[in-house]
């Protein structure tokens, strides 16, 4: 009895600090944020606009996928405006012909076309579940990001689309924000932990009972 | 030698009597300035309004080719029936806040256009004349320059009498006499001219979005012809008073010559 109740507190306490451990809970949360670039570019087929480039020094990690995300760009005059991930901060066409650009699916659209407006994609993050990627763009970003160790951001439109990105507006710094959740196809570490708690509870639990 | 003395006037005499009449030209320049301060704005010869950015942007214009996006409607306080002389301008300048693509620079550079208030077909407008287009380019290089939203104020920009003629036609068609300016390019399309901008601070470690509202300012400038008035009154004055002066220093100096006067 004092064994299942030492492996139940083991337990417990294991999960407890499991729980309270941010590292660990944000293992699978990568987000960051910059000025926007606003460099344009037009080759007749489309017209893209380079935000810039994140999470520099962030490891893809083993057997991961993008899963969802969210995205703030500040933007104007924007309809169905695609945002697009992968390697590459200049001629948007030659990097996605080569493959190395992935369609998150996100598109921004601006609430009124009067204005230069911050747009949450999809949604406010404090009421708005995030924008689940397909996985294939999904697998994409990750790998870029796994091969790269950063990601290049793009808006991309039709060729003479009239939207504008700055980089400033009225001298203040007009920045871009990007969450990824990742998901796994291997156990987390959060999982690997309980699991071995678990399992050892098990054990426990039977040795106590030859013993008896 | 008595009447002689009297008749005689040194240079020095001459310049006391030009003092004496200082006191009666102030009274003319005070009337010229009490003139001035009653006539109307216009004849100031600078009229400026200030007016909250509209934000409007066109894609159907040059045949879908170009953009129109819309400054505001400028209000000059003329009323409902300024005088045909009020409305005459002779050069123009703008500021704008706006965000232009690079290659926005030399003839791609938008220009701007006055047009009646209210106008939804700029295209139709040109053609009809309600509206003209002027000189007036707002470059990609006009400092600031950026991929932003800046900033950005013109030169003061002749207008020929044609477009002169046309903005008066605009200004008195309107039962306001209100005028509305656009930039309009050609051939570009990623041109804004935000009704207000917003951006992101992190600056507290969590995002806040922070708005700013927008405005544009149009300044005209027409002829002075109360200042022309004041200026040619003064010059006539002052050439009447030296060529007076050079007639009676002329006669003493012939009288000194001629031994009337004491040297």
């Amino acid at each position: 009895m004092p064994h299942l109740i030492r492996s139940i507190a083991f337990l417990a306490i294991g999960i407890l600090q499991l729980v309270s451990s941010p590292s660990v809970l944000k293992a699978d949360i990568i987000s960051d944020f910059k000025q926007q670039s606003g460099v344009s570019e037009d080759s007749g087929i489309r017209r893209a606009v380079y935000l810039g480039r994140l999470f520099n020094g962030v490891t893809g990690g083993p057997f991961r996928r993008m899963d969802s995300m969210y995205a703030i760009v500040t933007i104007a005059q924007a309809t169905n405006v695609q945002l697009y991930a992968g390697d590459g901060n200049a001629n948007f066409d030659s990097a996605f012909s080569q493959g190395k650009m992935f369609d998150s699916g996100i598109r921004i659209t601006n609430r009124t076309q009067n204005g230069t407006e911050v747009i949450f994609a999809p949604g406010d993050p404090a009421t708005t579940p995030p924008f689940k990627i397909d996985v294939p763009a999904g697998v994409g970003i990750n790998d870029s990001l796994a091969a790269n160790n950063r990601l290049d951001f793009w808006l991309v439109g039709d060729t003479n689309a009239g939207f504008t990105v700055p980089s400033t507006v009225a001298g203040n710094n007009a920045n871009f924000f990007i969450r990824f959740d990742r998901s796994t196809a291997v156990p987390e570490p959060a999982s690997v932990m309980l699991a071995s708690a678990g399992l050892g509870f098990v054990v426990l639990r039977l040795r106590s009972r030859k013993k008896k | 030698m008595e009447s002689t003395l009297v008749q005689c006037e040194t240079p020095r005499l001459t310049w006391n009597f030009a003092r004496m009449k200082t006191l009666r030209l102030a009274t003319l320049l005070m009337l010229f300035l009490c003139q001035q301060s009653s006539v109307g704005l216009v004849h100031a010869g600078f009229i400026s309004s200030t007016v909250n950015q509209d934000g409007t942007k066109r894609l159907d214009y040059n045949m879908g080719l170009g953009s129109a996006s819309k400054i505001g409607i400028f209000d000059f306080g003329f009323g409902a029936n300024p005088s045909p002389e009020s409305l005459i301008f002779i050069k123009a300048r703008i500021r704008l806040w706006v965000q232009l693509p690079p290659d926005a620079i030399g003839d791609l550079a938008p220009e701007i256009v006055f047009a009646k208030a209210g106008t939804t077909d700029l295209n139709q407008a040109l053609i009809t004349g309600d509206a003209v287009k002027t000189d007036i380019r707002i470059s990609f290089n006009l400092f600031p320059s950026g991929n932003g939203v800046v900033e950005k104020t013109t030169g003061f920009e002749n207008l020929t009498s044609q477009q002169s003629l046309a903005l008066s036609s605009i200004i008195a068609k309107d039962p306001s006499s209100r005028v509305e300016a656009w930039l309009v390019s050609d051939t570009l399309k990623a041109i804004t001219v935000p009704a207000f901008g917003e951006f992101l601070d992190f600056s507290n470690g969590f995002p806040i979005v922070t708005v700013k509202r927008f405005t544009a300012t149009l300044d005209l400038v027409a002829p002075e012809p109360s200042s022309n008035i004041i200026f040619a009154g003064f010059g006539l004055l002052c050439v009447r008073r030296f060529w007076t002066a050079r007639k009676k220093w002329t006669s003493n100096r012939y009288k000194e010559i001629a031994g009337l006067c004491p040297t």
